[in-house]
């Protein structure tokens, strides 16, 4: 019996399909999915974001690698057998890409395991790599396994202050800076604890976050989203702030990364939204260069949202840094300024409007 | 441009005035709790070889609003100060006590409080800033309470300061003042940033657990027989190694705190 494609379904027996699952390279945003409880293959033939599903690689284009639940960069073979979710994926510099309606052969659009239908792609990107679904995973009673049954409890933020992080764009240094300001405060003696909030899945700034300090990190995938583009904007402020009450527990501080730049419909919606913006204490701009920089202050400014420091790819520039602090009237710091013991906390206290600097 | 919306800050943070004074004579951040006058106490919390200001400030502005008394946390920056817990650096022979003192002028003028007096508390190499400051400077220090130091300066005119007290000025009032040490019932590891040097070893013990018990036991000795002796304690906080934010959360820090606070009122 052939395994299969599009919309013919067939089934394995329980242990044949664990064999296989235990074969197959497992990705990144299947990491907190207990596949123990795959049993057989689904009877569904349309997908939703986060359903779990067994592929196989037919062609390697952009993504030759596939990141594994620990971080390895899997090299991938045609004919491999892969462990991924399906998810939508808005990605200016790479693809723009959705969940299909049906299980026929589709797109690996992120290296962390991302199952999607390409639109559209980046001038600079190869074709996307090219995998047949051969079926989603079922559970005992044939349900879908869908990585939201394995989030962590839905809870509420509590009282560590919380610095969020946005950007302009893609690559204006988000990343950067919130681990930037991660190990300021962790050489400060504080206790940090990081989280991204929206995104596409991938270990990539978990582990940045954690090698800067964090004693504790947890991304948009902890809460049940292989990604979050085209996700619901209740369920999304229900994921962020479960996502801040985790980073804060045991923590004295937050850092909170939100993906893209800020007119991303899901980091535009979350930042409007006044039960998530009620948890933000301080908001630190990552910007790409001063117009951007100008441009997004003015944003978070109309949506009344406490911007307290600008930082990002446009302090690699000193004309830009001294632009972007006169028309904002903001301070702009770099990275060292980041990462040093005394001005991140600084930085910080001033971000809650606590701090005077006097002479 | 302006925000205008009040937004919440975190109770943790929530300052009545809380400022930093950033000139590198004195650097150090100060914290007045609501209702302050003149009389309200002062406790000087010294930092780590770590540099660890703001987390002095972050971990006891919580206790210093409660039990309604001021901190400044000074900042000895390295390349400053260097070995700023002997009080006078070896090398450079800067001074770290006229930085403290200076660090005190300029918060009484800023806040009005009197500093004339202070509660005088340090961790690790804070802790060994602190008796050392106490012995040279004990008319300003109202109790004194070191706090996991890696080793101490014992009463022992015989032996070179910085291990004894050789030739170093002691003030007169140095008998005088409270020492309450703190230190963690598990700290007793030998980590990189101990002075494990064979004499201090043999003088002190292997680790700051033993050192803080017999530096305690010699000072009492030391105490025993000279009138108007301030008492000296010694509490181990249970189950808690070399770590400042767990040895600020417990009971026995708090007490101990308490307890010097209350010298100073009286």
């Amino acid at each position: 019996m052939p395994d299969t494609i599009g919309d013919v379904f067939v089934t394995a027996a329980p242990d044949r399909l664990q064999q296989r699952l235990l074969l197959a390279r497992r990705s990144f945003v299947t990491r907190r999915a207990d596949l123990g409880e795959a049993v057989q293959f689904a009877k569904a033939s349309s997908p939703v974001a986060g359903d779990l599903l067994l592929a196989r690689v037919e062609r390697i284009g952009q993504h030759q690698a596939l990141e594994s639940p620990q971080g390895r960069r899997q090299q991938m073979y045609e004919g491999d057998e892969i462990v991924v979710a399906f998810g939508n994926r808005y990605a200016p510099d790479q693809f723009d890409a959705v969940v299909p309606d049906s299980l026929a052969p589709c797109d690996l659009v992120a290296g962390g395991g991302i199952a999607a239908r390409v639109r559209a792609r980046h001038g600079r990107m190869k074709a996307a790599t090219r995998i047949v679904p051969i079926g989603l995973l079922g559970d005992q009673a044939g349900r879908v396994l869908n990585v939201s049954r394995f989030a962590l409890p839905v809870a509420q933020p509590g009282a560590a202050p919380v610095i969020v992080v946005v950007g302009t764009s893609m690559n204006a240094g988000k990343t950067t800076t919130a681990a930037g300001l991660i190990r300021g405060l962790s050489r400060a003696g504080l206790r940090v604890g990081a989280t991204k909030i929206t995104g596409t899945g991938s270990g990539g700034d978990l582990w940045s976050m954690r090698d800067a300090g964090a004693r504790t990190a947890f991304d948009f995938t902890d809460a049940g989203f292989a990604t979050t583009a085209g996700c619901e904007l209740e369920q999304l402020v229900t994921a962020a702030k479960s996502l801040i009450a985790h980073a804060g527990t045991g923590n004295d501080i937050v850092i909170a990364e939100i993906a893209d730049g800020l007119l991303q419909t899901e980091t535009h919606g979350l930042l409007k939204s006044a039960d998530f913006a009620r948890h933000v204490h301080g908001v630190v701009l990552a910007a790409g260069d001063a117009m951007g920089a100008v441009a997004a202050a003015r944003w978070l400014h109309d949506h009344r949202l406490p911007l307290k420091l600008i930082s990002g790819c446009l302090t690699q520039s000193p004309l830009a840094m001294r632009e972007a602090e006169s028309v904002i009237g903001l301070p702009v710091a770099t990275l060292e300024q980041l990462r040093d013991p005394l001005q991140a906390p600084e930085l910080c206290l001033r971000a809650f409007e606590a701090l005077d600097i006097v002479a | 441009m302006r925000h205008e919306r009040d937004w919440p800050v975190s109770e943790a943070l929530r300052p009545e005035r809380l400022f930093h004074h950033a000139a590198t004579a004195a650097s150090y951040f100060g914290f007045v709790p609501a209702g302050a006058g003149p009389a309200t106490p002062v406790v000087v919390s010294v930092h780590g070889i770590s540099r660890n200001s703001a987390e002095h400030l972050f971990r006891l502005s919580a206790l210093a609003r409660s039990g309604r008394f001021a901190l400044v946390v000074p900042v000895f920056d390295k390349a400053t100060y260097g070995q700023y817990q002997q009080v006078v650096d070896p090398r450079k022979a800067v001074r770290a006590d006229e930085s403290l003192l200076a660090m005190l002028k300029d918060f009484s003028g800023r806040t009005g409080i009197n500093t004339a007096r202070v509660v005088l508390t340090g961790f690790s190499g804070g802790g060994q800033f602190a008796h050392r400051f106490a012995m040279m400077h004990a008319d300003r220090v109202a109790a004194c309470l070191p706090c996991s130091a890696g080793w101490y300066s014992f009463p022992d005119a015989g032996l070179a300061f910085p291990a004894g007290i050789g030739t170093l000025p002691l003030h007169p009032q140095w008998d005088a003042v409270p020492i309450h040490v703190v230190v963690g019932g598990d700290d007793t590891r030998r980590d990189p940033s101990l002075n494990t040097t064979p004499a201090i070893d043999a003088q002190q013990g292997r680790h700051r657990l033993t050192r803080a018990r017999r530096w305690t036991r010699a000072l009492q000795q030391y105490r025993s027989d000279r009138a108007g002796a301030g008492g000296v304690h010694l509490t181990v906080a249970a189950d808690v190694g070399h770590d400042f934010a767990d040895l600020a959360a417990t009971e026995a820090f708090a007490s101990a705190l308490g307890d010097a606070l209350t010298t100073l009122q009286g």
